[in-house]
Order: C-alpha cells, then sequence, then structure tokens
C-alpha cells in the first residue's frame, strides 16, 4: 500500500508544553484513518502538523521527520502544501458568503477566474459532497443560512474545489446531530475512493464505522497502531483494551 | 428587603433615563422651534455677501400698463411691471424684495451703471433705494424704510429711473454647506487608507512586543487630545506644507482636511482594530487552509466582516467633522466665502455658526438654523451609512 505520510520520532511542544513525544506513525493513500484519544492526548496537534496549521502558533517547536509524499513537510512552501491537504474543521464554518462564493473561494485564490470553470468546479465539488441536490436552487443563498450539518457538508466541498489529495477531518461530526453525523459517514465511505482521509474523532463507534486504520494516542504518546478491525478486536496493549471497553479512568 | 431594593434600583434607573431623554428633547425642541422660522430654501442655496447693481432706464418708449398678478402682501406698480413685497432677509432685517416681475416690464432691459452693459432685475432681489423723475422732471426719491407700499406708490409716479440700487439676498449658507461636504470628503479619503492600514496592520501583523504595545497606547491617547491643540498643529504644519504643495496662500480646506484627518487616525484605526477582532478565528484559519495567502485572508475574509465597524468608523468621523470648530479656527481661518476651492480658505457650517455669532450682534436665529441643518445633514448620513452596511452585510444571518 502507498504511504501518504510518513511520520518519524516527532516531536511537538508548545513553550513548555511537550505535546507530541516520539510519535512515529504511517498514513496510507485512499484509506481512512482515525486518531482516536482522550482529550488533551495531542490527536488534534499531530493533525494539524500535516497541513502545517501549527504553524500559526509563534510559540510551537517541532523536531523530527514529517514527510509528505517522501518530501519533508517542513521544506513545502505552506500554501501549496494546503492545497493538496485540505482540512475540515470541528465546528463547520463557512464564511459568511455566498454558498457559490465559499466553494469557489479556494479556486479563486488560486487565480482561476473564468466563470465556466469556477461554475464547474463548484456544481462537482458539490455533487461530491453530496450537497449539490439540497443547495442547487439556491446557490447564491447566504452559506449561513443552511443547518449545521448542510454547513459542514458545504465547508468539504469548500475542500474538495482544491482537489487535495488528502483531506483532513478534526471532529467533523461533533458538533451535529445524528443524523447530519450519519450523512458526513456516508460522505466519508464515498471520498475515500479518490482521497486519502485522517479523521480526529472521539467518538469509537465512529472510528469503527468509517476507518481503516486507527491510532490510538495517550498523553503525546502513540499506544497503539494498527488495522481498525484489528485494534478493536484484538487490542495488543491493555490501554488500549481499556479505553475501548470504556473502563479507562 | 431585597423587594425594597429592587424597586429603588429600577425607579433610579427609570429616572435617570429620562432626564436623559428629556434633556436631549428639550434641546431638539429649543433648537427647531428657534431655527425654523428663518429656515429656508433660500437660506441653503444663496451667497453669504450680497451684491450691489446700480441700473438706470432713460427711454419711456415701452411705458405702459401691465397685469396686476394680485399676490397677497405686495404692492404693484402698473407702470413698470413690477411687484414689491415686505419682507425679512436670512439675518432678520426688514427689507423689500421684488415679489414680481413681468415677463415685459422695462426692468429687464435697463443698463448697469457701473459696466454700461444691459441688466435686469430679479425676483427676490433687494431693493434699497430708487431715484426716478417723473414727466416734469421732478425727481422722486424712493427709500426701502418707507416700505413695499411708498415704494410702488413711487415707482408709479415717475416715468425714467436715473437710479435703482438692487442686492441680491445675502446671508445664506451655501458657501459653508458645499465647504462642509468638501471638507468631508476630503478628510475621508487621506483617514481612512492610513486608517484602516494602521488597524489592520495591529491586529493582523504587528508583533505583541514592548514598541506596538507602546504604540497602541500612543493612540489612545491621541483620541484624548483637545481638538485645538491639532488646529495649532494644523495651523504651524500642514498651512506651511499645503501652501509648499499645491501653492495656497493661508489656510485652506486642504490644510483643514490634513489637520482632521489626523485628528480622526485614533477612532478609525481603534473603531476598525475592534471589528477586526470580533471576526471569529475560525474564518481566518479556514481560509488559511484553502491555500489562501495572509494578503489574501486579510483582503477577502476579514476586510469584508470588517466592513460594518469601518463604515461606525466612517459615521464617528463624519460626526467629527461637521461638528469640528476649534481645529478648523486654526487650521482653515474663519472668513465666509461664496466661491469654494479648496486651495482657499472657507469656513464649515460649525466654523460659519462661530464666525455668525462672534461679531457685534451676534445671529442666533441664523445660527439655529444652521444647527438644523447640521443636524439633517448627520441625519441623512447615518441613515446613509446604515443602509451600505446593510448591503453589504446581506450574507449574515440575524
Amino acid at each position: 500500500m502507498e504511504t501518504i505520510f510518513k511520520i518519524e520520532k516527532l516531536n511537538l511542544s508548545y513553550g513548555d508544553n511537550h505535546v507530541l513525544k516520539n510519535v512515529s506513525l504511517a498514513i496510507y493513500k485512499n484509506q481512512v484513518t482515525a486518531f482516536i484519544g482522550p482529550s488533551g492526548c495531542g490527536k488534534t496537534t499531530l493533525l494539524r502538523c500535516l497541513n502545517r496549521m501549527n504553524d500559526l502558533n509563534v510559540t510551537v517547536k517541532q523536531d523530527g521527520s514529517l514527510k509528505y509524499l517522501d518530501q519533508e513537510v517542513s521544506s513545502i512552501n505552506a500554501m501549496d502544501l494546503r492545497t493538496k491537504v485540505g482540512m475540515v474543521f470541528q465546528t463547520p464554518n463557512p464564511f459568511p458568503m455566498s454558498i457559490f462564493d465559499n466553494v469557489a473561494y479556494g479556486p479563486r485564490c488560486q487565480g482561476v477566474k473564468n466563470k465556466y470553470t469556477l461554475n464547474k468546479i463548484v456544481v462537482e465539488s458539490l455533487k461530491k459532497a453530496a450537497i449539490y441536490d439540497e443547495v442547487k436552487e439556491r446557490l447564491r443563498d447566504s452559506a449561513l443560512s443552511l443547518s449545521g450539518g448542510q454547513q459542514q457538508r458545504l465547508c468539504i466541498a469548500r475542500c474538495i474545489a482544491m482537489e487535495p489529495d488528502v483531506i483532513l477531518m478534526d471532529e467533523p461530526t461533533s458538533a451535529l446531530d445524528p443524523i447530519a453525523t450519519l450523512k458526513i459517514e456516508e460522505l466519508i465511505g464515498q471520498l475515500k475512493k479518490e482521497y486519502s482521509i485522517v479523521i480526529v474523532t472521539h467518538n469509537m463507534q465512529q472510528a469503527t464505522r468509517i476507518s481503516d486504520y486507527t491510532a490510538f494516542f495517550m498523553l503525546g504518546e502513540i499506544v497503539e497502531y494498527d488495522k481498525t478491525v484489528e485494534l478493536f478486536k484484538n487490542p495488543k496493549n491493555r490501554k488500549t483494551e481499556d479505553y475501548i471497553t470504556g473502563r479507562f479512568g | 428587603m431585597r423587594k425594597i431594593k429592587d424597586i429603588l434600583m429600577n425607579l433610579m434607573t427609570y429616572l435617570f433615563s429620562s432626564f436623559g431623554v428629556l434633556i436631549l428633547g428639550t434641546i431638539l425642541v429649543f433648537v427647531f422651534s428657534n431655527g425654523f422660522s428663518s429656515l429656508s430654501w433660500n437660506l441653503l442655496t444663496s451667497d453669504y455677501y450680497e451684491t450691489v447693481y446700480t441700473l438706470k432706464y432713460e427711454t419711456d418708449n415701452t411705458l405702459g400698463v401691465y397685469d396686476n398678478p394680485n399676490l397677497n402682501d405686495s404692492y404693484f406698480s402698473s407702470r413698470w411691471g413690477v411687484a414689491f413685497q415686505d419682507t425679512t432677509n436670512n439675518e432678520g432685517d426688514s427689507v423689500i424684495i421684488i415679489s414680481y416681475l413681468d415677463p415685459l416690464s422695462p426692468l429687464k432691459r435697463m443698463t448697469n451703471g457701473a459696466t454700461d452693459g444691459i441688466a435686469s432685475v430679479e425676483t427676490n432681489q433687494v431693493v434699497t433705494k430708487v431715484i426716478l423723475n417723473d414727466e416734469d422732471s421732478n425727481l422722486i426719491i424712493g427709500l426701502a424704510k418707507n416700505g413695499a407700499e411708498e415704494m410702488a406708490q413711487d415707482f408709479d409716479k415717475g416715468i425714467v429711473i436715473t437710479n435703482l440700487v438692487v442686492t441680491t439676498s445675502g446671508g445664506g449658507i451655501r458657501g459653508s454647506l458645499l465647504t462642509t461636504l468638501y471638507m468631508i470628503v476630503l478628510t475621508l479619503l487621506i483617514a481612512l487608507p492610513f486608517g484602516i492600514g494602521g488597524a489592520i496592520y495591529l491586529s493582523e501583523y504587528a508583533p505583541d512586543t514592548r514598541s506596538t504595545r507602546i504604540l497602541r497606547n500612543m493612540i489612545d491617547m491621541t483620541s484624548g487630545i483637545p481638538s485645538i491643540i491639532f488646529g495649532l498643529v494644523g495651523a504651524i504644519v500642514f498651512i506651511p506644507f499645503m501652501n509648499n504643495v499645491i501653492g495656497s496662500t493661508g489656510g485652506s480646506i486642504a490644510s483643514g482636511a490634513l489637520t482632521l484627518a489626523i485628528m480622526l487616525l485614533p477612532i478609525i484605526i481603534k473603531t476598525t482594530e475592534e471589528s477586526i477582532k470580533t471576526i471569529p478565528s475560525s474564518y481566518r484559519s479556514a481560509s488559511l487552509a484553502l491555500g489562501a495567502s495572509k494578503t489574501q485572508t486579510t483582503f477577502k475574509v476579514i476586510l469584508p466582516n470588517a466592513l460594518s465597524g469601518i463604515l461606525t468608523s466612517v459615521l464617528l468621523s463624519i460626526g467629527r467633522i461637521i461638528g469640528e470648530s476649534a481645529a478648523l479656527i486654526y487650521a482653515v481661518g474663519t472668513a465666509i466665502k461664496d466661491n469654494v476651492a479648496i486651495d482657499e480658505n472657507s469656513t464649515t457650517l460649525a466654523v460659519h455658526i462661530w464666525s455668525v455669532m462672534s461679531g457685534e450682534n451676534p445671529n442666533y436665529e441664523l445660527s439655529y438654523s444652521i444647527s438644523i441643518v447640521i443636524l439633517f445633514m448627520v441625519l441623512i448620513l447615518s441613515i446613509l451609512v446604515k443602509l451600505i452596511t446593510k448591503r453589504f452585510n446581506r450574507y449574515e444571518v440575524k
């Protein structure tokens, strides 16, 4: 299986706070990889390393190796990297613009001006994010008039419009109701044919439902990383077993 | 016990707030009741200075009988086809004006005493004096103080006008109104780019170091400096500066606008920065995560969302510009002008009030009328800004 991210002995700290400790991990192409673990274990931090969103924090210190397709991430221009590695956030955050402008934002920033090209990108992205049928009549309406679940799928469409290789999802369903969550999960199942997906989740059922690989984090270290089926059926580490059975305390 | 305390607190709140409303209402009623009588379209459109014309009419060929239009309060001279009316001018003095002029009246084909050209009197001009000759060449002298009725009778007696003195009605505020608009536009043109740029730098780019903290504090302090000090700075720095740059002599609208722009910078920077701070950081990270550069994020996401704050600062600035007098007295001057030019001095409405009130006989009524004009200007501009804000915030869901 092709590796898309290769992480070796990654250490990261915010000021004096050592958040990631000697993390080594390989993320595979066209697979869904889930990061699980208790709050504050560093899973979101690791996710934000993958598209250099941590750079925005000035106090961050990082060492070790983090390679995207055999290229050191820190040597890639952050803006170019982010067009290839998209991100969907915890709370839906569409811009206060029309639905069309939201999806067209990324391509426009890259200098796409042609109306027909933009139109094509927007329609295709919305279709791939399984929201086109719901919004095709009102592409000029405000994106903020959509429901929470629709907003999140719009954010996924906005991400897809950049034609990325990888989509990072930071607890994408934690602010949504079960029905909207189900829709997003179905969507993830469809998207993995074309994209590699890394998802952070607090919901272990969700991890078992949608992911192919799962990494269990605790206190900034990877406790166990395996195929999801293996990890949940035969956890090799005692801590993992405690956590997934809910006995973790 | 708690009940009594609550009642007392509520009572105090109601009392103080109603007191504030009452005072505001009283001021408005006072200004309107005093200023409305002398407020007219004529006041807004006419010049401040009177122009005096000395005219004469020597042939008697076309003197005839003209139809009386029978205007109320007007007295008609059928021989000359002109009607006079007693009224008061913009400054409150009683004058005689020409209320009607027959299209064929000989007063339309008079000779200007100064230039020997053909000249015509117009309706609404003020008649101050007339000297006529009757059939027997006797002199008839009509004076304004005798009233419109006698003026009409004097005109009917004569067949030749040897001297007619008419003036355009003065005391208008057209020049000051124009100056105010010029001042608003010019000041905002200078202050907004610098203010918004400064706010963007402070909120988006500036590192949190000692020097930027000092800078921030200095901006806060600048907004507390009395405007008269800015006026002095304007007089010492900006008047010579503008004299060199655009070749003006002495204070000009340009030097005033520059002074006001410096004065408004802290307000614009503060309001814009505050509104940038309220923009959710999730917009910023969403934009950056889509591969947008920091500049693109600032101009495509941050600025459009800060627009309501920027427009609020524009509104505050317009209020300050319209109301400012102390700074402009030094940085521009107090001479009221009818012909307004950016490189010359003239007065805004507020300084106009100062000018008419600081003379030997302060003109209260005119001041109140100008106050009403100022209030309406602020009202119209506020509504305009609100409409623009609404137009740009159409994607916000309330």
